[in-house]
Parts: C-alpha cells; structure tokens; sequence
C-alpha cells in the first residue's frame, strides 16, 4: 500500500509545534498510529474517510500544541525560575545599523506599502499563487517522469534494446559477442501462483538472466541476490520483492533460506530485493513479486519463437552507443541467418535492433503528452502573469504622486525600478507559498487519479528541486509582471505628477498601449488554453460515445488461468480437464442467485486495451480464392463458448450462434465479425460461406457478428473470428468468463469465488470487475487528460474575465471626466454604454484573432492524443471563441453600464 | 500516591485505562477498541492520545510493555502499553465513582429505564 506523504508530512511539520518533551517522546508514535489509521480508513472508508482522520489529527495536534503551552505558562507562573541555559531575549531592540543595504530597504518598503493596500496584494498574490501552484504541480510531473536520472547507478550508461521481446538465443549471441556492453541482462514477465499458508494468490514475477540485477545495481535488503550456481536447472532459489515480503511474510528476516510453495513447486528464498529497486517501465511500475532465475538452457527458453525477453544493457565506459549499435548491426546477419522468421523480413532484409539511451525507452509513450500538458500550464502562467501586470499598472497610476514625490527628494530611476520590482517579487513569493501549497495539493491529486500508463509516478512528490523550481518561478513572474509597470511608472515626467491630483491622473499613451496590449495576450493566451481544452473534451465525448457493439451494463468478467504442465508456472490442467472445468464453472455460476447465464472464452472484451493484440491471430483465405497473398486477410481468432453473445448482448447481423451441437458435429463452424466479413468477401450475408486457415483447415460460416469493440472504444473492430471453445480453445490456459446478472453485481464477488474453488481449490481468481469497470478504466488516461486540461482552461477563464472587468473599469475611471462631460451635454446613455463595451470588444476581437492563429498552429501537438477529431476542428474553434467573447463581453458590459450612469456634476464637481 | 487525588479522571484517560484493562495494547488498538466500546461515538486523536499517555505514564498508571509485530500494520512493529497495579486501583475508584453517579441520576429519575436495561 502506498504511503500518502502529504498527509503525513502536514501531520510531521505540525508536530513542530508541540511542546519539545512530547515530541521527542512520542511524536514518532503518532506520525505512525496516524499512518495506521489513516490507512485503514483509505481502505474501508475511501477518501472521505481518511479526509476526516487528517483533519481530525491535525484538530487534535493543535488542542496538544496550545495545551502544552499553557501548561509550560502555568508552570512558569508557578514561579519555577527560566532555565539558565536559555537566555531571554533582550526586549531592547537592536539599533539600525548606519549601512543598511538597498535590498533589506527595499523589502521592508515592499512589506510596508503592501501592507497599506490589502486588497491589491491578496488579488495579486491569489492571481500567481494558482498560476505558480498549477504550473509547479505539473513540473513536478514533468520532473520525476521525464528530466530526473533513472535510479540506477550510472544511469545514462543503459541502454534498451529496442522494442522488447527478443529470443533467448539472440541474447546470448549479443551478450557474448558485443564488446562494448560491460554487461547485459534479460528479463522476462510471468506470473505464479503461490498457495502458502490460507488464500491462494496471483503474484506477479519475473525471470531473470544472472546479468540483469547487477546491470541495474540491484542490492539485496536482506539475504543476498542470485549467483552464479541459482541460474542452472529449473529454478530453486526466489529472491521475494519488498512488498510480498511485508505482506505476507510480515517483513520477518527469517525467511531467507525457507522454502515455500510457488505454482506447486517448492522453492528456497535466498533473499529479500531493496524496496528502493524498481523495474525500469514504460508504462505504470509493477510490483515485482517473486524474482525467479532464468535457465538459459531450457527447453522453454531455447525455443526460438518464443519472443519473450526485456534486455538492458550498460555501455563499457567511454564506448558511444553509436560504435555498440555497429557492433550490434554486424551480428545481425548470423542472428537472422538461424532465426529467420524472427529478425528477417519477408523481402530478406534484415531488421535491425536499436539501442536506445533506457531513460528515452521509458518516456517515449508519455513524453509528447506531459510536455503538452506543461505547455498548457505555462500558458496559464502567462496569463496570471499579465493579469498581475495590469493589477501592478494601475496600482502605479495611482501612486503618481508618491513616485513622483520620491524622485524629486533624490531617488534615482534605478532606486525606484529597484523598489517596484522588490515589490513584484514579494508578492510573487508570497503567490509562490501559495503556489507550492497548492502543488502540495496537487501532487497528491496527481497521484491518487493516476491514470495508470506513466512510469515512476510513485515517485511523485514535492521535493527541494520542485521547491527551487517554485522560487524560480515565483521570482521570474514577479519580475515579468512588475517590470513593464515600474519602467512606465519612471519614465514619466515626475514634474507632472507632482502637478496631477490624484483625480485625473492618467497613463499618458504608452501606459494605455501597454495596458490594452496585456488585454489582448490575456485574451489570446486564454483562447488557446480553451481550445485545447475544447478539442480534448470533445475527443472524451466521442471516445464515450462509441457503441462497444454490446451492452457492458450487469456484466461480471473473471479471468483465470487454468495452468498445465508445460508452462514455467506449471500446473496440472490438460485439454480435457479444461474443458470439464469450463463446464462445470459454467453450472456453478448460473446456479447463484442473481446470475442469468454465464459463457467464456480466451478472452472478454477491454481486458487488455490499447495497441497491443492478443492472443492468436491467423491468415484466412476465402475457399474459392487462391493462396495467393492478396486474397488473404489476417485476422484474430477468439475461442469462444456458446451463449457467448447473447450474455453479451451483442447483436448477430446474420445467422446464429455457435450451439451444443456444434461442438460435436463433424462440421467445423465459425462466426465472423462484420470488418472481416467485408475485407474478405465485401458484404457481409456470408453466412453458408467457406473460409480457409492454414494448410487444410475449412470453417463454415454459421454467424456473422457486429462489431464487438475488443481492445477499447478507442481501437475500432479488429477483423476477426469466432470459434468454438470446446474445438480450439483448451489448447492453452487463458481463460475469462462473463456473467450477465440481474441488476446488483456488488454482492456477487464472494458467490464467484467460492464457485471458482470449489471446483480447484488452489485457483487464484484475482480478477472479478463489472465490464463497466473495465470500460471506464479505458478512458481513464483521455479522461485524465480532458479534466486536467478543463482545469487550467477553467482557471484562465476566470483570470481573463476578471483582467477583462479590472482593466475595463479601469480604463472607465480614467475616462470619468469625458463621460461626465458627454453626459452633461446630454449624450445619450446607450451611447456611452456602446462607447466603452466598443474600446474594450475591439480590443477582445484582436485577441481572439491572435488566439485563433495561435491555437491554429499549437493545437497540432494535440494531434497525437486526439481520437475521432481533427487538431483544427471547425466547430470547437467556433464555440470556444464564442464562449471567451460572450464572457469578455459580459466582463466590459458591467463597467460600460456602471459609466453611464456616471452623475456629471460629481466628476466635474471633483476637481 | 493516593488514588483519590488522581479523581476524577480526564474522560479520555478513564477510556483508555478501561480498554487496557482487559490486556496490553498499542496504539493503534487503544484507539480501535475506545471507538468499538463507545459505539463509534468517541475516536481520540493520535496526539490526544499519546498525550494521555505521557500523563499516564507519569503518573505511574500505565507502563511501556514492550515492541513487537502487529497484525493490522503489516507485521511491523509497535509499543504495546499495560496497565499499573495502581493504575488498576485508581480506574476501579473511578468506576465505582461513576456507578455512584449514575445511581444518584437513576434515584432522580434522569435516566429512563430503557436506557440503563440497554
């Protein structure tokens, strides 16, 4: 289980403030009963649960911190002397000291003034602390996935041999014959089953070559890790991963050198693998469970097809990966000569292996989208950036005078640009606290949506470099925002403003340039944010409304594996006892109250997603066709039992359904799906037809079904076939079953298991998740997306509207005297309305226009993580501009209103 | 020191006192167990409660047993505490104190009867 580390760092600092004895002596027992607690709630209760204990500790930290003190006061007043160690502090102030340098000056005149007009600074500070917070919370993101070293010694030393997946014997050819690898190592993915002591459960482990842990800099935590005599003959010795450990074993040291049973084999553990050591991962970590040794010289192994190896390898120091890839690419003859089939292609060339530098290998799928992500963040910035600008601008107008009054007592232009900018940065740090308290937040938002496909996101956390990060940050938008302010604010004619009255004082031309030209980056700015934001929430809209060619509603799914004798698992199951079991698992479970019929297959629909294609796919020609590639179509093939569909619910266009007679007829059957129903014949009422697979295999078509979305509603129909489980399926052991209920699928869970073992007590079913689980964990990382990018466009939203109502009304002040004057000389009032709404729509129309262009090129990086709309989709464009000029519109409508009601003889009256 | 002069116990520090009277517990179980025994309506705080402990200790009522694994927290280990022979003396003067209290309210009828039978 994770640790949640803001909730526990709030609860650590704030300990701070207890009294000293109380710390020392139990303020490590509470930070761990809060752990304990607060975990147990996350897992009963959720995150309202564990809210409430949070506030609850935190509650009670403060009761303990003010009880302390008091006591401590009573105590004192009791007349106990002040400990001589101690020294009171002097009430004396320390006198100033003659050379008090600019900047301690400057700030306690930032701090001064600031303080004088609350308003003004809470609005600015506000306005940078969303935009620092928003902008440090995905830099951290950006940080620990993208920019921050590997957590391996040497890191930029390692390189992945492309795409994964290579032979056992192509890797021994490499590690033996590249000189430029210093070491290399495999690893290959499994799971097993471990039935020790009380429930059986699923682990997730991983093969390794000898070279692999050393390659990485693995340690072990205890015991040690594998040598040389582990890796030969079927495996005996495990080293368990941290988490197993603690689990099960309840971190007992002991365990090194017992046995325990993995997948009906009894094996040694030699050691306990450092909890810090993670597999490098393109996608979300896994918890190793069980690391096993792999035997180069098994049957298993040796098989050439059997495509199942990760290699990493580490580059002899000072060899460029450039002269390794030659080397690699030299060997590639001899290795596509014995294995042709793997690492040649059809026209006889060869294919090559790329290295690549591990940390690209990692970040490739997510690299693209984060940086987007802090593109779109950094646009806020900007915007809360200009916004703060404008707040600066007309905080300098008005203090004209003082400017003025200082420059005439001596102050020079570089004195006060000083001053101005210190007074930017203040409040900038002050937004950047808020910011990084923000961030804190957001992390911890960050890591609890986690949409499960970035690598290293336990690692997630606001640390020292994110916190420079902030300060830097802090400081440059301080720095952007008030410099244009201070430069106008000094460039004037001081003379004049010592003349001005407050009343009138105006910006002159260029203050008004620069402070409509704010306007327009803000609008500009916003409308790009929104845009992608639009395109992303149009692209989920689509995505949800895909039809998954069946009805995921009431729908159970549970995924077995049934292992035999021959996989690295082992296990007992053969082709017949699989096919009993399926029968009987079948019974059983539509004997449970609640359950309407149950079929199964290899596998069910969204129990992978994305690109990749599992399990078996085929070439299909059909009968009348020659064998002539062109005529051939490739297609999936999915073992399935009867009932199938109905429990389904997904429509047969024509034909029926495969039935009990099917599987004993001697008339092999088949049901196609509609893409490879056209593909191959161009219509799809093929029932009656013959299609042929491989040598001598000739299906009849029984069935033509619609499309079944099997890898995501992103992913479209895969041409494909359906078979009878019964004929083809128990050949291997995957197996998933779907359940159509009747409506509550909660209380279901338990009546599965039990079916389950009661039929093979030994049997891990880790996976019972309603089919609307599984559809909405496929939207899970363009939900993510969508929700992050509605945030920011949210907030600039808010800014550009509130930049838009502040500088309007500003610039209505400005002009009160001419609207007073208008008035008096009886202007209409619809006139003066049309008037201010015209200067400030004028200047929103630009914006747009620019945001338009801006968004027109940018929008393009979205291109990639887009489903089923253009980058510069018409419609979105429209409506967001739409959206951003009747809410620019209303921000200038108010002021225009407030205007003409201007009473002349007030303004004029003023002067 | 006289048990008397420790009454009337700090609330918290009688639930406490009472729910280590049936065996030495940590932490975390303290706080399980005063949440069961009061039906969910009393839950200390981890400060409130180490505070109560410190006192406790101080006052001689309540020992340091000794670290060892527990269940709920993955095998990890925690600080059990036990009860005082003294401690036991003053959390019975206290029960029978509030058995006193809760016997004046019963003679003045402030307690309905369907409550007391509960």
């Amino acid at each position: 289980m994770n640790t949640h580390p803001v909730p526990e760092r709030c609860i650590r600092s704030l300990l701070r403030v207890t009294p000293t004895d109380f710390r020392e002596a139990h303020g490590a027992d509470v930070v761990q009963l809060f752990r304990d607690l607060y975990r147990e709630a996350l897992r009963t209760g959720g995150t309202g649960a564990a809210l409430r204990i949070w506030a609850h500790t935190i509650w009670g930290l403060i009761v303990c911190a003010l009880a302390g003190r008091w006591e401590q006061r009573m105590r004192r007043g009791k007349g106990e002397p002040p400990s001589p160690w101690k020294p009171t502090l002097s009430p004396k102030r320390r006198a100033p000291r003659a050379a008090v340098d600019g900047l301690k000056l400057d700030l306690r005149f930032a701090f001064r003034t600031l303080r004088r007009s609350p308003g003004f600074t809470l609005a600015a500070v506000l306005i940078l602390g969303v935009g620092i917070g928003a902008t440090t919370t995905i830099f951290s993101l950006v940080d620990t996935v993208v920019l921050r070293r590997l957590p391996y010694p040497d890191p930029e030393e390692l390189v992945f041999l492309d795409w994964g997946y290579h032979t056992v014997p192509a890797f021994i050819e490499w590690r033996d014959n590249v000189g430029s690898f210093s070491a290399i190592g495999g690893v290959r993915y499994g799971e097993a089953d471990m039935t020790e002591g009380g429930m059986p459960e699923r682990l997730e482990t991983v093969h390794v070559t000898e070279g692999y842990l050393p390659v990485l800099g693995a340690e072990a935590h205890v015991g040690r890790l594998f040598v040389a005599d582990d890796f030969a003959g079927t495996p005996s010795t495990v080293l368990l991963g941290h988490g197993l450990w603690q689990r099960r074993f309840g971190s007992d040291p002991s365990i090194v050198g017992r046995s325990i049973h993995l997948s009906d084999r009894s094996v040694v553990v030699v050691g306990v693998v450092d909890p810090g050591f993670n597999l490098p991962s393109s996608g979300a970590s896994r918890q190793v469970d069980v690391w096993l040794p792999l035997d180069e010289n098994s049957p298993e192994f040796q098989n050439s097809r059997n495509r199942m190896l990760d290699v990493i390898a580490r580059l002899d120091e000072g060899v460029s990966r450039e002269t390794a890839q030659a080397q690699m690419d030299a060997l590639m003859p001899r290795i596509a000569q014995a294995y042709p089939d793997q690492y040649g292609r059809r026209d006889g060339s060869l294919k090559t292996v790329q290295l690549l530098p591990l940390r690209q290998a990692t970040v490739r799928r997510v690299r693209g989208v984060l940086y987007v992500a802090l593109g779109a963040v950094g646009l806020l910035l900007l915007i809360a950036c200009a916004n703060a600008a404008s707040l600066f601008l007309a905080r300098g107008t008005a203090r004209n005078r003082e400017v003025a009054l200082r420059a005439a007592l001596g102050a020079g232009r570089a004195r006060l640009i000083s001053q101005l900018l210190t007074e930017g940065s203040v409040v900038a740090l002050a937004g950047g606290a808020l910011g990084v308290a923000m961030a804190f937040l957001g992390v911890d938002l960050l890591s609890r949506y986690d949409p499960g496909q970035i690598p290293r996101m336990e690692n997630l956390a606001v640390d020292t470099r994110i916190l420079l990060f902030a300060v830097v940050a802090s400081v440059g938008a301080g720095i952007l925002s008030s410099i244009f302010p201070a430069l106008q604010a000094v460039r004037r004619d001081f003379s004049e403003g010592l003349r001005e009255s407050s009343v009138n004082a105006t910006v002159g031309r260029g203050g008004r340039r620069f402070r409509n030209g704010l306007l327009v980056t803000e609008i500009a700015l916003t409308l790009i944010l929104l845009t992608g934001s639009g395109l992303l929430f149009r692209s989920l809209v689509g995505l949800v409304m895909v039809d998954p060619g069946f009805q995921p509603e009431s729908l159970v799914t549970i995924s077995l594996s049934l292992d035999g004798e021959t996989s690295s698992q082992g296990g007992t199951y053969t082709a017949e006892t699989r096919v009993q079991f399926v029968r009987e698992l079948r019974e059983r479970l539509e004997g449970l109250p609640g359950v309407r019929r149950v079929a199964a297959g290899w596998t069910t629909p969204f129990q992978q997603t994305g690109v990749g294609r599992c399990c078996w796919g085929e070439d299909f020609f059909p009968e009348e066709g020659g064998e002539e590639d062109s005529a051939s179509q490739w297609g999936l093939v999915y073992p399935i039992t009867e009932g199938y569909f109905e429990v389904l619910r997904a429509p047969l266009e024509h034909g029926r359904e495969f039935t009990s007679t099917d599987l004993t007829s001697d008339l092999p059957v088949v049901i196609l799906n509609t893409p490879l129903a056209r593909r191959l014949y161009g219509r799809t009422d093929v029932v009656g037809e013959r299609i042929r697979v491989g040598e001598d295999n000739l299906l009849t078509v029984i069935g033509v079904v619609e499309g079944v979305h099997h890898f995501g509603l992103d992913q479209g129909v895969v041409p494909g076939v359906y078979v009878p489980y019964e004929r083809w399926g128990p050949r291997a052991p995957l197996l998933s079953a779907v359940v159509r209920t009747e409506g509550g699928v909660e209380a279901l869970a338990t009546g599965i298991r039990e079916a389950v073992w009661a039929i093979d007590a030994d049997l891990p079913v880790e996976q019972i998740v309603t089919m609307r689980q599984r559809v909405d964990r496929s939207l899970a990382a363009p939900r993510f997306l969508s929700i992050l990018f509605g945030f920011f466009a949210g907030v600039a939203l808010l800014l550009a509207c509130g930049g838009t109502y502040g500088s309007m009304l500003y610039a209505v002040g400005q002009r009160r005297r001419e609207m007073g004057i208008r008035l008096a000389l009886g202007a209409d009032k619809r006139r003066v309305i049309r008037l201010v709404l015209w200067q400030g729509m004028s200047l929103t129309l630009l914006g747009l226009g620019l945001g338009l262009a801006g968004a027109w090129g940018l929008t393009r990086l979205l291109h990639s993580i887009l489903w089923g709309i253009s980058a510069t989709d018409p419609s979105t464009f429209g409506a967001v501009t739409l959206l951003l000029a009747t809410v620019a519109g209303a921000a200038c409508l108010v002021p225009a209103w407030g205007a003409s009601r201007t009473d002349p003889l007030k303004t004029l009256g003023a002067e | 020191m006289d048990p008397e002069s420790l009454l009337p116990l700090n609330p918290n520090d009688y639930l406490i006192l009472f729910t280590l009277v049936a065996g030495e517990r940590h932490g975390y179980g303290i706080v399980k167990e005063v949440e069961k025994e009061s039906r969910g309506r009393i839950r200390i705080d981890p400060a409130n409660l180490y505070r109560s402990m410190k006192r406790l200790t101080r006052d001689g009522l309540v020992k340091d047993a000794d670290c060892r694994p527990a269940a709920e927290a993955q095998g990890e280990r925690r600080r059990y505490y036990a009860i005082t022979d003294f401690g036991r003396r003053v959390v019975t003067l206290e029960a029978s104190r509030l058995a006193e209290l809760v016997e004046a309210g019963r003679d003045r009828k402030l307690i309905p009867e369907s409550v007391t039978d509960r």
